[in-house]
């Protein structure tokens, strides 16, 4: 009997084979490890059918959720946060904890190079009661086996109630003024 | 040199190509077999002719010594196995979706 190729394309892929049972191997799946396949044997008989693969990777991605964004910000206490298509409707597996030092990890994804990243998608759920949680999908691009990446969550606006009277004239409210307030860096 | 060789040909599956070509590799003759069997008068200008049967993905080549004679006729029958159409679904065995671009190689057990 014959052997066959059959190119996967976003994750399905057809062919017009011969009846019986054959070993099955992936010969390329940029990201994962190819010897992760399974089923690793197949018999096709009469009438059309579905074969369902999978493969496996084992990448580690950890991202950081702080009020800056970056490396050394104040981390959130707790959340959520869960792998999606593009755009942020589809969920891929489970919904991940968001830990007390603001770190989320995702185990065995898929990576590529650093030319060449393989692009996941993501989306904050919740953050915890002080911030507000990142509103946008976000794309990661896993360039290595593992990679950190830091996702900025803002802190809540809190009302304030300010007030604004003369300094000579004890208790007596200024009409009309306005306050700036510049963050310290 | 033979000349005006009657070739009957017979496929198991409908529609069966066929490629006929003499000594030099040349390309003599094309038909569709579309009812098993098909009848077909070649001039060639060799002694072997190679005949090449494709149905679907399969394809069977079959070479035919017509000696050195005139109006022969030769019966050939080319017996496909029927193919099945197998629909491959390949997705990440933890987060469940489906992986962009992969081949997968099916080897068929003895």
């Amino acid at each position: 009997m014959a052997n066959y190729d059959i190119l996967i394309t976003n994750g399905t892929g057809s062919a017009m084979m011969e009846p019986g049972s054959y070993a099955v191997t992936a010969t390329n799946a940029p990201g994962y490890e190819l010897t992760s396949l399974q089923p690793t044997s197949y018999t096709v008989s009469s009438g059309a059918q579905t074969a369902a693969f999978t493969l496996a990777a084992n990448g580690t991605l950890t991202i950081n959720f702080n009020e800056t964004g970056a490396a050394g910000g104040t981390p959130i206490t707790s959340g959520t946060v869960v792998m999606t298509d593009s755009t942020g409707e589809t969920q891929y597996g489970s919904v991940v904890n968001i830990a007390e030092n603001g770190v989320a990890i995702f185990e065995n994804v898929p990576y590529g190079t650093a030319e060449a990243g393989y692009t996941l998608y993501f989306k904050q759920l919740t953050s915890d009661e002080n911030h507000n949680p990142y509103q946008s999908v976000f794309t990661v691009g896993m360039g290595a086996q593992t990679q950190t990446e830091y996702i900025q969550n803002t802190p809540i606006a809190v009302e304030q109630n300010v007030t604004l009277t003369d300094a000579n004239y004890s208790g007596m409210p200024i009409q009309s003024a306005s306050l700036n307030f510049a963050a310290n860096a | 040199m033979c000349k005006f060789v009657t070739l009957k040909l017979f496929c198991s599956n409908a529609p069966c190509q066929i490629t006929i070509y003499n000594d030099n590799n040349q390309v003599i003759k094309t038909c569709t077999v579309n009812t098993c069997c098909a009848t077909i008068n070649v001039c060639t200008a060799g002694c072997t002719l190679r005949i090449l049967a494709q149905y679907q993905a399969q394809t069977i080549y079959r070479l035919i010594s017509l000696g050195c004679c005139f109006c022969q006729t030769i019966c050939t029958s080319f017996i496909f196995t029927p193919l099945t159409t197998i629909n491959v679904t390949l997705t990440d065995r933890n987060y469940g979706f489906p992986i962009l671009n992969a081949n997968l190689n099916f080897q068929a057990n003895q």
